[in-house]
């Protein structure tokens, strides 16, 4: 009855059930779980690709001082908003001028858009917002400060949770909103029209423009990604610095987690990864079906 | 004529007795044991000590006299409604099947059922509260359709009494149910 | 009581114990009870399986009664075919006719099961039926012998398996045999669980081969007919099918689809079929009922099989027993059912199954393809009931002359097994249900349960007294469909 009291092993055993076999049926043969696999198809982390890769995050969250950074100068009038403007112009310009050199670099795909479209969305989106700051300046008023100043943190940390950090162009819906929802919250607390639309405009380019342009740079010029994402953390750690020294220490803080220690998690607990896969895996269908349909 | 000792279902003695009336009438009487004054004094005590807990904290005589008309109207309520005292099966062949039951309090309740509407009597397991038992019953037709049962009629309600003792009141109504058929 | 059965099992095994006896004889007569969520009303593999394995065992002189769940007004105690007896429990369903289990409260009823019939074994069925889970659980609390068949697969990779393994694990860790329906689905269980894999014996599934039995005169010769009779869901592959059918019968105008079944995946099938315009060819034929499969599938010269995970394939095995070419994808156990000149298997992708098929329908136009009556007669005799029983009956022989861990032992087995923290949580979960049996035995005794009356076994009413039925007894089983109903 046991599984030892196999008869002599003249004929090896099978694994098929149409066959009746002279072992009994708890029989374990040597070749139990042979086809057994583990871990295949796993991808192995370098610790430093993964500290790269995590650079993107370290710098949004950096972004985020920067732009929370400005708003404080602005707020306390060490920043005119005039000066902001000109300088944003000037960085969307630069940025712009870069952006297309990265392009042309890459490959083309599709059509590209013309410099006259882009001036016209821009042109568009100026506008309005120049329109409406009167409107945005007065949208808040009759909500307490601090109600203000809580569902901007909040919808900055939903920004920062729901970027697509690994595709951030064009930015998810949801983060973009959710950043241009605190802009606007904070906007409306500085003294003037002007600012609110200075403000905004900053928020435009630091939120949804400047992603595109880092992920083009990631995808075009790797060797220069680390550098400009180290130099956007400086600079946000800097500019917290300047204001509040408690800020930019907690910053560094989480840049440092961020960036440096959870990596270092992910690829201490790599090892202990244990995935089983075997013939009674559920078949996968990798084949696009949908052609058949439609 | 003959009395013997069973249990019901949930080990309390009941009493079964057998009166052959004749060969084709039999009376089968099951008793449930009497109120024990030890149950009565239990309940009587609680709902007591209760009523002077309450007037311990209310000071207010009126808890403990309705404590004493609670006790004595639930005692007469229990006798009068639940407390079934034995069940009687009358089974006459060629006529039909009496079902009685006597409540503690005197009161009983009689149904009768014709010949012509019994199908057969039979011993039948259900699920009753957390358990599964056996019991006795009557299973009825329509006088007009011969092999559907329409109705279903549960014996000895109350004192649910023992396989062994549906077994022996089972074989005797078939003897009836078999001759006059 | 179960205290005093460990006890008799532990130290003179040649107690009054109906099962432990030392002196182990093969045929001896066991008590079986089957639980699961599964059976009748509800169709199935698990169903079916359960049924027929139930009436071979009866056949072979043993006692067998089944538990479940009450479905819809169908509860209390039913009889089958040669008194197989049915208990429908009344047990709140929670999903997909699988009870809600809270370990617990199914405890009182399934007690009372197992005292009046003296059940000396609990052979549940199928891992995603709570209450087979809560039966074991209740039968090693009670001292009697389990045994589980597992129906199906597992994977290990999200969320869910993980839970749904740990409490399989928990589950068997001290379940004394496992039967799985074949090789890879043993190596899936004994991972899953991480069982011992001695404890697991491989017992395959089986079809009656007078149910299906071919039949060329019903197929067209004029055309070749693809067969697919599966539930129409993900699983099955109804989407590789959809993209099957129109590459094929755009390249033979001869070829016809005959699909039976229903699900979700029905909406694909359709979708294709309007839009290539197949309302000739592929016919949809819906739900079958098991005894209208012989017909389809006799019209068939080709069955074709896209799961894409399957623990035993019955559907094959029936389509080759009607003399069909088979064509399958090679996953789960699918590749050990039919030896390999009966079955033509591909990988699961499209290209694979439509050359698969194209061989086969190759070798149909040039008639060299064996006979239906040859496929069948080979088949015929590879998966029987009666097979299954007899070694299902040697693995209860086994189970019976095991011991049942005493308590402190199986909450030691499942600290030691289970993990630290869900062994502590589900020892301290048997220790409670022990607790609940020590008060359900205070309040109603064992001895004041009355011992019910055998339909089936070695002292069966219905087995004995076939030809004069007393008449007490074959009323009392009438009545208990009759009963049931008026509750």
């Amino acid at each position: 009855m046991g599984p030892d009291g196999a008869p002599g092993q003249a004929v090896p055993w099978r694994k098929v059930l149409w066959e009746r076999q002279s072992f009994p049926d708890n029989y374990v043969d040597q070749r139990f779980l042979e086809e057994l696999r583990r871990n295949e198809g796993i991808r192995h982390y370098r610790y430093w690709a993964v500290v790269k890769e995590a650079g993107f995050v370290g710098q949004q969250l950096s972004c985020v001082a920067i732009f929370i950074t400005f708003w404080l100068y602005m707020e306390q009038g060490l920043l005119a908003p005039q000066a902001l403007l000109w300088s944003s112009l000037l960085c969307a310009l630069l940025g712009y001028g870069l952006h297309r050199a990265l392009t042309s670099g890459g490959q083309p795909c599709g059509e590209p858009r013309t410099r006259l479209a882009d001036l016209q969305s821009a042109a568009i989106f100026l506008s309005f917002t120049f329109g409406f700051s009167p409107v945005l300046k007065t949208l808040t008023e009759s909500v307490s400060t601090d109600t203000v100043y809580a569902m901007s943190a909040v919808m900055l940390l939903a920004h920062l949770l729901s970027f697509p950090y690994s595709q951030p162009s064009p930015p998810g819906s949801l983060s973009l909103n959710a950043a241009l929802f605190a802009s606007v919250c904070l906007a409306s607390r500085l003294p003037g029209a002007l600012h609110t639309f200075a403000m905004l405009s900053c928020a435009l380019l630091v939120f949804a423009l400047w992603p595109c342009l880092l992920q083009r740079m990631r995808d075009n010029a790797p060797g220069h990604f680390p550098g400009v994402c180290v130099g956007v953390c400086v600079g946000g750690v800097a500019g917290l610095g300047s204001q509040t020294l408690g800020g930019a220490v907690l910053l560094s803080s989480a840049l440092v987690s961020v960036t440096l220690l959870c990596p270092l998690l992910l690829v201490w607990l790599q090892r202990h990864k244990d995935n089983i896969q075997g013939p009674w895996d559920e078949a996968e269908i990798h084949e696009d079906l949908s052609r058949f349909l439609h | 004529m003959d009395d013997e000792a069973f249990t019901n279902i949930s080990g309390k003695p009941i009493s079964l007795e057998c009166h052959s009336h004749s060969s084709f009438c039999r009376e089968f009487t099951v008793s449930s044991p009497k109120v024990s004054i030890g149950k009565v004094t239990v309940y009587t005590c609680c709902v007591w000590l209760l009523a002077y807990g309450v007037f311990f904290f209310t000071q207010n005589t009126a808890v403990l006299s309705s404590a004493i008309f609670i006790t004595l109207i639930g005692m007469m309520l229990h006798i009068h409604l639940v407390k079934v005292d034995h069940e009687t099966l009358l089974i006459i062949g060629s006529l039909g099947i009496q079902v009685s039951s006597s409540y503690a309090s005197g009161r009983e309740i009689t149904t009768f059922i014709e010949m012509s509407k019994i199908k057969d009597i039979v011993i039948n397991e259900a699920i009753y509260m957390h358990q599964i038992i056996y019991y006795l019953c009557v299973l009825l037709k329509d006088p007009s359709e011969h092999d559907t049962v329409s109705g279903v009629v549960p014996l000895f309600q109350s004192s649910k009494p023992r396989l062994n003792c549906l077994e022996k009141v089972y074989k005797s109504c078939q003897e009836i149910l078999s001759a006059c058929q | 009581m179960g205290q005093r059965r460990r006890t008799a099992a532990l130290k003179s095994p040649s107690s009054q114990r109906d099962s432990g006896d030392a002196a182990w004889v093969p045929n001896k007569k066991h008590n079986i009870c089957m639980v699961s969520d599964f059976f009748y009303p509800n169709m199935g593999g698990v169903e079916s399986h359960i049924y027929q394995l139930s009436q071979c065992l009866i056949e072979k002189g043993h006692k067998v009664v089944i538990a479940t769940h009450a479905y819809g007004r169908r509860k209390g105690v039913r009889y089958l075919t040669n008194g197989l007896k049915v208990y429908y429990l009344p047990l709140q369903v929670m999903y997909n006719q699988s009870t809600a289990t809270t370990c617990f409260h199914s405890l009182p009823l399934l007690r009372c099961v197992f005292v009046r019939e003296r059940i000396t074994v609990v052979h549940a069925h199928s891992s995603f039926s709570a209450m087979a889970h809560d039966a074991l659980f209740h039968a090693k609390t009670m001292g009697l012998n389990t045994v589980f068949t597992d129906h199906s697969l597992f994977g290990f990779a999200d969320v869910s398996s993980v839970l749904t393994n740990k409490l399989l694990t928990v589950s068997l860790c001290d379940t004394n045999h496992i039967v799985c329906v074949s090789y890879t689905s043993k190596e899936n269980t004994v991972l899953r669980a991480a069982l011992n894999p001695e404890i697991v014996s491989v017992i395959p599934n089986a079809v009656d081969p007078t149910d299906f039995t071919p039949d060329p005169t019903q197929r067209q010769h004029d055309r070749i007919t693809i067969v697919v009779i599966s539930r129409l869901v993900y699983r099955k592959g109804i989407d590789l099918l959809g993209g099957i059918i129109p590459e094929l019968c755009l390249k033979y105008p001869d070829l016809h689809f005959l699909i039976g079944g229903e699900g979700p995946k029905r909406i694909v099938l359709e979708e294709v079929r309007e839009k290539y315009q197949l309302h000739e060819r592929v016919r949809l034929l819906g739900a079958l009922e098991h005894k209208d499969v012989r017909g389809v599938l006799v019209q068939g010269h080709i069955f074709l099989n896209t799961s894409l995970t399957e623990a035993f394939c019955m559907a094959i095995v029936e389509g080759a027993s009607c003399g069909l070419q088979v064509v399958s994808t090679r996953v789960g156990g699918i590749p050990e059912v039919l030896p390999e000149d009966l079955i033509t298997l591909c990988e699961p992708t499209v290209r694979s199954l439509c050359a698969g098929l194209e061989s086969v329908i190759a070798q149909q136009r040039s008639g060299s393809v064996p006979s239906p009556a040859t496929i069948h007669s080979r088949v015929r005799n590879l998966y029987t009931w009666k097979n299954v029983a007899e070694r299902t009956e040697r693995v209860y022989d086994r189970v019976a002359g095991e011991g049942v861990l005493p308590l402190d032992r199986r909450l030691r087995r499942l600290r030691a097994h289970c993990g630290p923290v869900a062994g502590s949580i589900f020892a301290f979960v048997a220790v409670l249900d022990f607790l609940f049996l020590l008060l359900l035995q205070w309040l109603v005794p064992d001895h004041l349960m009355d011992v019910a009356v055998d339909a089936t076994g070695p002292r069966g009413l219905w087995s004995q007294e076939k030809s004069c039925k007393s008449r007490f007894y074959s009323k009392s089983a009438t009545k208990g469909a009759a009963g049931a109903s008026s509750q």
